[in-house]
């Protein structure tokens, strides 16, 4: 599946919206997962006011489904959720070989174990539901920074590989 | 638009949302107090039903901005989950126990004072 136009041929959403997203790396896509309906309403507010495009998704699993069609840079996403958890969200995204999506934990759970178990799964920012707004925008600012430079890092490796100085 | 009213229609907004959450929460500490009724009964399905509210209460309420809201619900959520790995059937004599009643209640007791104080607040 490609843009309407023909101007790209491959085969998914999903990379399709990879590749646009490098041709413009100013675009701040956000996918938020949450259960509560009240507290997406409140999480997607917020994003947008501060000029985020914000996506969203109920459960794990209809997160799963979005981002087969489209990729995101950055998902926020709860932990416990009906039909899917945010954790396993993240181990089937990983699993998937989904590196280039930052996930970023958002939950009231708070013990050292329960970070744990997040960083093991390949989350990559945990965030806790009490902290203030400042600090939700400064950790997604992070994110996609985090996310560029890893882009950069990847292209560089790339370049000195094609000029045969990589091992 | 300008910034100033884009954040002042943020600002209703969100406010809007956080009387939607103190009204649902209001709602939910109803549900509480006679999930723990029946927990006290020996009802295991109870357990659960309270463990999952009182976790939603517990992640709402600090989303909202409301720790005091967070906190008693974070105590429900904390007690189910001990007495869930416990006895989750409620199979020992005396069921859920007398400490854990007690310490719900009064859980519950705080939640319901702060979300009338809060739901004050907001009129």
């Amino acid at each position: 599946m490609g843009r309407s136009d023909g101007s790209l041929n491959i085969d998914t959403g999903a990379v399709s919206s990879r590749l646009l997203a490098l041709a413009d790396p100013s675009e701040k896509r956000i996918l938020v997962v949450d259960d509560d309906d009240l507290e997406l309403t409140l999480i997607c507010d917020r994003l947008r006011a501060h000029e985020f495009q914000v996506s969203q998704a109920a459960n794990g699993q209809e997160a799963l489904e979005i981002l087969e069609r489209q990729w995101f840079p950055v998902v926020l996403t709860d932990w416990q959720m009906p039909v899917m958890d945010g954790l396993e969200l993240t181990q089937r995204l990983r699993q998937k070989g989904v590196t280039d999506t930052f996930v970023i934990m958002l939950t009231v759970l708070n013990s050292s174990f329960d970070y744990e178990r997040a960083y093991e799964s390949g989350v990559d920012d945990y965030l806790s539901k009490r902290q203030p707004d400042v600090e939700l925008y400064a950790r997604i600012h992070a994110a996609f920074t985090t996310l560029n430079l890893r882009r950069e890092l990847k292209a560089a490796r790339a370049a000195l590989a094609a000029a045969g100085l990589m091992p | 638009m300008s910034e100033r009213d884009a954040r002042d229609a943020l600002q209703v907004q969100l406010s809007a949302l956080s009387v939607q959450f103190l009204e649902r929460t209001r709602g939910q500490v109803g549900q509480l107090e006679l999930l723990v009724e029946r927990i006290g009964r020996g009802e295991a399905a109870a357990l659960l039903e309270l463990r999952a509210i009182s976790h939603k209460i517990h992640g709402s309420g600090a989303m909202f901005g409301f720790p005091d809201i967070s906190d008693p619900a974070g105590e429900i959520e904390r007690a189910s989950d001990e007495l869930l790995a416990r006895d989750a059937k409620l199979e020992h004599p005396g069921g859920a126990g007398t400490e854990f009643l007690q310490c719900v209640t009064a859980a519950i007791g705080r939640l319901t004072r702060e979300v009338e104080t809060a739901r004050n607040g907001k009129k």
